[in-house]
């Protein structure tokens, strides 16, 4: 960006800073300084010091930016959450080409907001805009215009290297590829950074499986238990496993378990049938859309030959024992005939 | 006649046929690798639904921070024209799926420049970028030489040197002004410079990260 392009938006950002400052509401930048973002609510741009921000007819890479404070103590969780929330506006040309537009959100550097827009042709000879997003909560998101219109709202946990205390800076940037033609591209004031103690789902995963080693022939069950910790439902949960030659899975290999609201606590087993001896790692996956985590396990079981009892053996063993029980009998009623008598056991 | 022109023919098919015959390379390291909240393999593949025995390389590169797969691209040679499509197992969450790219490459085969640098650049698909909070939006690559590929008739076509171009690839984001990390994050898949078949294998089993701004 030549110097000379960014004095209108210095220019803009100089007025809207000023503007902040005599009419925003926010009391932490009333005094002309940089805001300080210590308690949970949503801290918008205008409580940042600045209006709407537009770029119009943005080619190659622009970039705008604001500082912020932190309290000594900030960090990315596990009791309070940064989350960047970005209100946009982007029209694109209708006679743009082919080409692409990424919107991003960053702060110290560290993007925790990006929109890709980018135009195709229609089998009409048309256009058609769409744009993506992609956000910790709700993974990939598409949607799409035929009159080159874009609009909405992101919200996404910020990375953790993207909050610092002290001094940050919150950076938005505009970058073009290709032909694409933007008219104008707008972050509306009420973009800003939450502060909240709502955690995104925080997936925990327990696996109790057999203790010991497991016989040749045997079935045994892997049982699981997967709650969500966090402050959001979990989404499209799938755990999954996997067997081995020796450990055969008798059944599916994933168990679909759709939403998990927070604090919900679901079980499940995976049933396999041991075929040959050796030392296996059994790992179960958990999947989940969005999330802090998606925890794993890996199982090693150990499987050996059955204890081996011959037919023969079998026979012999049966055989001495009625012989012995039958001999024992018959001395018995010999000695009672006899005139034994036998005493009775003392118990000590 | 005819006789000795099926003898012939039955003769440049065998000669031919090690070009042909497709190979299938093995590693005992392929795993999915967790990264914070997400998954990936820590080799590409032949197919989807690869397993151990048919790998192609291991991953070397990891682009993070605002990255895409575009982007990336952008930034070496563009969408190539000439590589074959690979595949790379990987979850942002909602269970993996196998991304498939081509990549990018530094020129097609020719005899003015018959060795090309590849690097085969994967996300989740659609999306092209995955994102968690300590990574961004990042995409994942494999990188390998491509050599005497145009002269693959001949059976003289070689692939490999994975770190060789995981080098060239981060000098050259380097002398862009990128923040660049060498060697900075491991994943589980050290090959100790060997060859299978056309295949030289060579990595440290870490890979170097590269931020996208």
């Amino acid at each position: 960006m030549r110097w000379s392009d960014s004095i209108p938006l210095l220019t803009l950002l100089l007025v809207s800073c000023l503007a902040g400052i005599m009419f925003g509401p926010s009391s932490a930048n009333a005094g002309g300084g940089v805001a300080l973002i210590d308690s949970p609510g949503l801290w918008t741009l205008d409580k940042l010091g600045s209006q709407d921000i537009t770029l119009d007819s943005p080619v190659g890479e622009k970039t705008i930016e604001l500082g912020f404070e932190l309290p000594a103590d900030a960090k990315q969780g596990p009791e309070t959450w940064y989350v960047m929330r970005l209100d946009y506006s982007i029209r694109v040309s209708s006679s743009s080409g082919i080409g692409a537009m990424y919107l991003s959100g960053l702060t110290n550097g560290y993007a925790s907001a990006q929109i890709e827009t980018w135009t195709e042709a229609t089998k009409d000879g048309g256009l058609m805009t769409k744009w993506s997003t992609v956000d910790l909560l709700d993974g990939y998101r598409e949607y799409s215009s035929e009159v080159g219109e874009v609009q909405g709202t992101f919200l996404n946990y910020m990375q953790t290297k993207g909050i610092r205390p002290g001094s940050n800076t919150l950076t938005f940037k505009v970058e073009t590829a290709g032909d694409i033609g933007v008219e104008n591209v707008t972050i509306l004031k009420s973009s800003g950074i939450q502060l909240t103690d709502e955690s995104p789902p925080r997936l925990k995963l327990s696996v109790q499986a057999p203790p010991g080693p497991v016989r040749i022939g045997d079935t045994i069950w892997v049982a699981y238990t997967l709650s969500n910790e966090g402050d959001y439902p979990a989404k499209e949960v799938v755990v999954r496993v996997q067997g081995d030659k020796g450990l055969e899975l008798t059944e599916s290999t994933e168990h679909a378990l759709g939403s998990i609201d927070e604090g919900v606590t679901v079980d499940g087993l995976f049933t396999f049938r041991s075929l040959e001896k050796g030392s296996y790692t059994i790992p179960l996956d958990v999947y989940a859309k969005g999330g802090a985590n998606q925890p794993y396990s890996r199982i090693v079981l150990t499987v050996v030959p059955p204890n081996r009892v011959r037919p023969a053996w079998t026979i012999i063993g049966l055989s001495v024992v009625l012989f012995a029980g039958v001999a024992g009998t018959a001395l018995t009623v010999g000695r009672n005939r006899l005139g034994f008598r036998s005493s009775p056991r003392r118990r000590v | 006649m005819k006789r000795k022109l099926a003898f012939l023919l039955v003769l440049g098919i065998l000669a031919l046929a090690p070009v042909w015959v497709a190979r299938a390379y093995s590693t005992p390291n392929l795993t999915t690798w967790p990264v914070y909240e997400d998954r990936f393999y820590n080799y590409d593949g032949e197919y989807s639904g690869y397993g151990g025995n048919s790998i192609d390389w291991p991953v070397t590169m990891v682009f993070y921070n605002n990255a895409t797969v575009d982007k990336v691209k952008a930034r070496y040679w563009g969408t190539t024209s000439c590589g074959t499509d690979m595949f790379l197992a990987v979850s942002d969450g909602g269970g993996m799926q196998w991304d498939s790219d081509h990549g990018t490459k530094d020129g097609c085969s020719n005899p003015t420049q018959p060795n090309v640098r590849h690097m085969r650049v994967y996300a989740v698909t659609p999306g092209d970028r995955m994102y968690n909070a300590a990574w961004g939006y990042y995409v994942l690559a494999t990188t390998h030489w491509d050599k005497n590929e145009f002269y693959i008739w001949l059976n003289v076509d070689t692939y490999g040197w994975s770190e060789e171009i995981e080098e060239y690839v981060t000098d050259w984001a380097w002398s862009w002004g990128l923040s660049v990390a060498d060697d900075a994050v491991y994943l589980g898949n050290p090959e100790n410079d060997y060859w299978q078949g056309k295949h030289f294998y060579q990595s440290n089993g870490y890979a170097s990260i590269v931020d996208i701004p």
